[in-house]
């Protein structure tokens, strides 16, 4: 397997650029009173309303949920996951961040019978057992709660792969392929990730960043019906069932959510203690 | 692990040159900006120089997008959200695209759009795969070889016009305009009213519709019993209690995506609609059911009209709708003085038990069901469209509507409603000229047919077989428009043998599809709906009226263009006669002249005292939705003749009669041939009936029941990456045709879970792999359509397998006229790995 040279000449470049063209910005829209408003109101640091830390979350309803698989290829959209072909998924090769994995139910005659589908995106664990292994702390608990990878520095040793139990992670065993009329459609702001790299669900951190962005540049805080929707699989739902938002603010739909006698974790036992709450099914008797 | 960078740049989403994200961690988004952005960075920052050295090399994480046309318009880095109507289903959910730079990246659902609000299906989703498609058709081709050989040659649209052009003005100057045939996929919209009108302008009778035969069963119930010829709409956010009677509505429906809502509203309201599955198979409706019966496969009539044996029984339907509103539920004489047979007598023989042995449920259950439905109200059934494409599927139809108009559910709120239309303008009538007068008088392609089919117009499958036998004329020239025959009809062979007798084929798919590869003569490719202008064509969704409009998002990639302005250049090209009939100037203008209706009609969702502001915002918000759905507006929605709901249907009668009469058989004897019934009132009813199985039981002992899984349809999605990559249902194996039967079926075959299989029907081997699941019923083999695709693009081209292949052409419900799905016998190998 081919290593990825983490750090090249290229991105050191980037880096420097990046660096230039953040500061004439900087000066050019925003002087340096904004900056210390900014911090101060949130902004891009970790704080919510109210001055607590946010904690990012989820929680599916699987009441509503059909299974429809929308969150799926949205996820694909938004974070260009790479397509995965006949031969990928036939190895068990593919690439998905976010996965409809059937639950099974014993039938009477013993046998297992799917009965439903559970969307799964990564869980955002609270004690991450993929953050533990790494080597190089490409992946690392970011202070929101997020379970971050930088896709520079992971060296493809796949650990963290081993280590997460709910196989939330892909790993590129090649390049990455777009026929060249499908790279028009690929989102600039999620970055390519190349062969021999870890990836994985971010819960759209681009788009985290991005809320908090505008709310500053607007000079008002996040409120919590923006976050509701805000990773790109919640947006697709037709069901409305997947919600995202701050679980730290009590108040916010997902928190209600995982509060509700409903909620469970995906196997909690672990002690993982994932971000992710699935609201079980709520059969009806007729 | 502070990101350094964090601090220095917070608003880079602002201005362009910031659109250089950092990962969630701080590292470099280095997809973010292209090279020739970062090089303009730093030639802001006064450090091109500094870049010189490395300007030519390529990052490999660098999307390195191609350039496309239009691009030059916009700005660096500029983003614009375009409101535009869904082109993926026949929905047509309002959804908002991400348009950067001239390129669509992303497809989200419009919160506002009341079909969706917001949601929006995987399809959906997946249109940038369909604009840019690296196997689109890339402009003009003419065949340079025999038919098949793949060679083609690149035309411009004037030498594509005028070739066709040619053929058909010389058509009508032979006086035989008639000898031209339309095959039309397209179920509703402003193209498909304008090859309408191209048809009648020009003077063929045969333009035959090739979209209505998804749902043609429950269109012919609807118009049998109520007299629309559309599909029911349903109040999803009202009703309490659903009864799915073999719905397959989260698989294959146009209504999928409400039927996803029902929760959701309900949860907002405090409480959800309970949903009952009936059907021999969990299906994806069945899974998300809070209960499901399973039941014997064919019958669902038989279950529904046991359900309302105990609703009139018990005396729990609704009298004041039944008196006031309906026909035919005690016997009544007609015009003539001829009595027929009533609903309640019809019911009388299906008691619980007898309905029980049928179905295999048992009488308790089925009690329940009905009890069920009458005390929760508003409570709603609903049948399917796949379970419907058997030979009694209009009975079968028939009988969940007629469930649904004893429980007052007709026009009510939570009940099953008829779709209100959007006011539009009509364009300008115009005479068909005298030659054109002539060809439609002339005898359609069906004619020969009479007598085939009991009731409905004659249908597609029928096609072939007129086209065969030569009568009563020979077609010269065939243009196809969003149809694929030659993949997605059973019978495939016989398609093959009536297309190839027509001398000139021309194909208007953006797509190669089996067809335009394998017949066309020359293709003028349609754009992509991100393209084009045009007017959603929404099925029925939840009654009120909806107009979406589809717009532009990008400038057209290849050199396409939209049937709709082909068909004006055709018309104008081929000068007097036709080309009065289209006084416009290009489709948008014909588009325009239609919306002005929506503007004097100063209601709904934009209201503008001018007109350029109502087209303003009608392009900004993608949609016009009208005023909530008046609800018991009986004049407008029992359309029948008699102005009631008719649980008799005069309709089927009276073309009984005139079919009997064309043959010359009396009623009874004309009954008798093409159903097989002796009392030819039992075909106006509601009815069930077994299900009439090809082939010997002996050598194919199994019942094959095909479906159309929600992401393919019938093969339309199957060029998608996306979508092909979406497991049909259970989230199970991707890429390929896997086909489910119950593990003791399995076993008796020797068949292993996960390892290839062989269906063998009379018509056809098909090759899949197994998956063992004890919600099929045993005896059944169920399997997915849309796969096993011989062109179509790289993505679909020999993926799956084709189950069509299996099914016979020659079973037909006699009430819908259409080819059956199920009903067809086969048995189950090993197959070879």
């Amino acid at each position: 397997m081919r290593i990825v040279q983490t750090t090249t000449r290229r991105s050191v470049l980037s880096i420097l650029l990046s660096g230039l063209a953040a500061a004439t910005t900087l000066v050019r829209r925003a002087g340096a009173g904004l900056r210390a408003r900014v911090a101060s109101n949130g902004g891009d640091g970790p704080v919510g309303a109210g001055g607590r830390t946010r904690r990012w979350g989820m929680a599916i309803d699987l009441d509503v949920c059909s299974g429809c698989g929308a969150c799926v290829v949205a996820c694909r959209s938004e974070n260009n996951v790479p397509i995965s072909g006949p031969g990928d998924a036939c190895d068990g090769a593919a690439l998905e961040w976010m996965s409809l994995i059937p639950r099974h139910q014993e039938s009477e005659s013993g046998s297992t019978l799917p009965v439903e589908l559970l969307p799964t995106p990564c869980f955002h664990c609270e004690n991450p057992p993929c953050v533990k292994v790494c080597p190089v702390n490409a992946t690392y608990q970011n202070e929101e709660g997020l379970v971050a990878q930088i896709w520079d520095r992971c060296i493809g040793c796949r650990y963290c792969t081993v280590a997460c139990p709910y196989s939330r992670r892909s790993f590129n065993w090649t390049e990455p392929e777009w026929p060249e009329t499908y790279r028009n459609f690929l989102n600039p702001d999620v970055a390519l990730r190349p062969e021999g790299v870890v990836e994985k669900c971010t819960f759209c951190a681009h788009r985290i960043r991005r809320v908090k962005e505008v709310a500053a540049l607007e000079e008002r805080e996040v409120v919590p019906e923006e976050l509701e929707k805000l990773t790109a699989c919640a947006e697709a739902c037709p069901a409305d069932a997947i919600i995202f938002g701050d679980l730290n603010d009590a108040a916010s739909r997902v928190a209600r959510m995982t509060r509700s006698p409903r909620a469970w974790r995906m196997h909690e036992e672990l002690g993982t203690q994932p971000k992710v709450s699935y609201l079980t099914r709520d059969r009806r008797e007729l | 692990m502070a990101p350094l960078l964090q601090d220095l740049m917070p608003f880079h989403l602002e201005a362009p040159i910031m659109k250089m994200h950092r990962d969630q961690d701080g590292s470099l988004d280095k997809g973010g900006a292209t090279r020739r952005e970062l090089l303009r960075a730093a030639g802001a920052a006064g450090f091109g120089a500094a870049l010189a050295g490395c300007g030519e090399e390529r990052d490999e994480f660098e999307p390195n997008k191609p350039e496309v046309p239009g691009a030059g318009g916009w700005a660096l880095g500029e983003e614009r959200q375009i409101a535009t109507a869904c082109g993926q289903c026949e929905a047509g959910c309002g959804v908002v695209a991400r348009v950067l730079e001239g390129r669509v990246l992303h497809i989200a659902g419009n919160t506002s759009c009341p079909i969706n609000r917001g949601g929006i299906g995987p399809r959906g989703l997946s249109g940038p795969q369909v604009l840019y498609d690296p196997d689109r058709i890339p402009g003009p081709l003419v065949l340079d070889g025999p038919r098949g050989s793949g060679r083609w040659r690149k035309l411009t649209w004037d030498e594509g016009l005028a070739m066709l052009v040619e053929r058909l003005a010389g058509l009508r100057e032979a006086g035989t305009p008639e000898r031209l045939g339309i095959l039309l996929g397209r179920e509703r919209g402003f193209v498909r009213e304008f090859w309408q009108r191209f048809a009648a302008a020009y003077g063929t009778p045969n333009l035959i519709d090739a979209g209505r035969t998804n749902d043609g069963a429950q269109i012919a119930a609807m118009r049998a019993m109520q007299g629309i010829s559309e599909l029911p709409a349903y109040d999803w956010e009202n009703t309490r209690l659903v009864v799915s009677l073999g719905s397959d509505v989260l698989d294959a429906s146009c209504q999928n995506l409400h039927f996803a809502r029902l929760r959701r509203h309900d949860h907002e309201l405090g409480g959800r609609a309970t949903i009952l599955h009936i059907g021999p198979v969990l299906s994806r409706t069945a899974m998300d059911a809070d209960e499901w019966i399973q039941t014997e496969p064919g019958t669902n009539a038989a279950f529904a009209l046991g359900l309302a044996h105990v609703l009139v029984r018990d005396d729990l339907f609704d009298h004041e709708f039944v008196a006031t509103h309906c026909l035919g539920f005690e016997p009544y004489e007609d015009a003539t003085g001829r009595k027929h047979l009533g609903l309640r007598e019809l019911l009388e023989r299906y008691t619980p038990e007898y309905v029980g042995q049928l179905t295999g449920a048992t009488p308790e259950k089925i009690v329940d069901v009905a009890r069920c439905l009458a005390e929760v109200r508003p409570s709603l059934a609903i049948a399917g469209s796949d379970e419907l494409k058997s030979p009694s599927g209009v009975q079968t139809a028939m009988a969940v509507h007629a469930l649904n108009a004893l429980l007052g559910a007709i026009d009510r709120p939570g009940g099953l409603l008829v779709q209100a239309s959007a006011p539009l303008a009509d364009w300008s009538e115009f005479e068909p000229d005298e030659l054109a007068e002539e060809g439609l008088d002339r005898e359609p392609v069906f004619a020969g047919l009479v007598g085939t089919s009991a009731v409905a117009a004659p249908q597609l499958d029928l096609l072939p077989e007129a086209l065969l036998s030569g009568k009563p004329y020979r077609f010269d020239t065939f243009l196809l428009d969003t149809t694929n025959p030659l993949y997605s009809r059973a019978g495939q062979d016989l398609w093959r043998r009536a297309l190839e007798s027509i001398p000139f084929l021309v194909s208007f798919s953006p797509f190669m599809d089996e067809t335009t590869e394998e017949l066309a003569d020359l293709i003028l490719p349609d754009d992509t709906w991100l393209e084009r202008m045009e007017d959603s064509a929404s099925a029925p969704s939840l009654g009120r009226a909806v107009f979406g409009m589809r717009q532009p998002l990008v400038e057209r990639l290849l050199d396409t263009r939209s049937t709709g302005d082909v068909i004006l250049s055709l018309a104008s090209e081929l000068g007097e006669g036709v080309g009065e009939a289209f006084p416009f100037k290009d489709f948008r203008s014909a588009f325009k002249k239609r919306v002005v209706g929506l503007y004097k009609a100063k209601t709904g969702s934009i209201v503008e005292s001018k007109g350029s502001a109502f087209l303003k915002r009608l392009y900004a918000e993608g949609f016009w939705s009208g005023e909530a759905y008046e609800f018991e507006d009986y004049e407008r929605v029992l359309a029948t003749d008699s102005g009631r709901f008719e649980f008799f249907s005069n309709r089927i009668w009276e073309e009984l009669e005139a079919r009997a009469e064309a043959v010359g058989q009396t009623i009874e004897e004309y009954a008798r041939a093409v159903a097989g019934v002796d009392d030819p009132d039992l075909l106006c009813l509601p009815g069930h009936r077994e299900l009439p199985l090809t082939a010997d039981a002996e050598a194919f002992p199994l019942l094959l029941l095909p479906y159309r899984p929600h992401t393919f349809a019938r093969g339309s999605g199957a060029n998608l990456p996306w979508l092909a990559g979406l497991a049909p249902w259970h989230g199970r194996k991707a890429w390929g045709t896997e086909v489910e039967l119950h593990p003791e079926t399995a076993a008796k075959y020797g068949i292993e879970h996960g390892r290839p299989i062989e269906l063998v029907s009379p018509m056809a081997v098909v090759r899949a792999s197994a998956y063992l699941n004890p919600g099929i019923r045993r005896g059944v083999v169920r399997a997915p359509l849309g796969g096993g695709h011989r062109a179509f693009g790289r993505f679909a081209k020999g993926v799956g397998a084709n189950v069509m292949e299996l099914i016979e052409p020659g079973l037909r419900d006699p009430l819908g006229g259409s080819s059956v799905l199920h009903g067809t016998r086969i048995t189950i190998r090993r197959g070879t790995v």
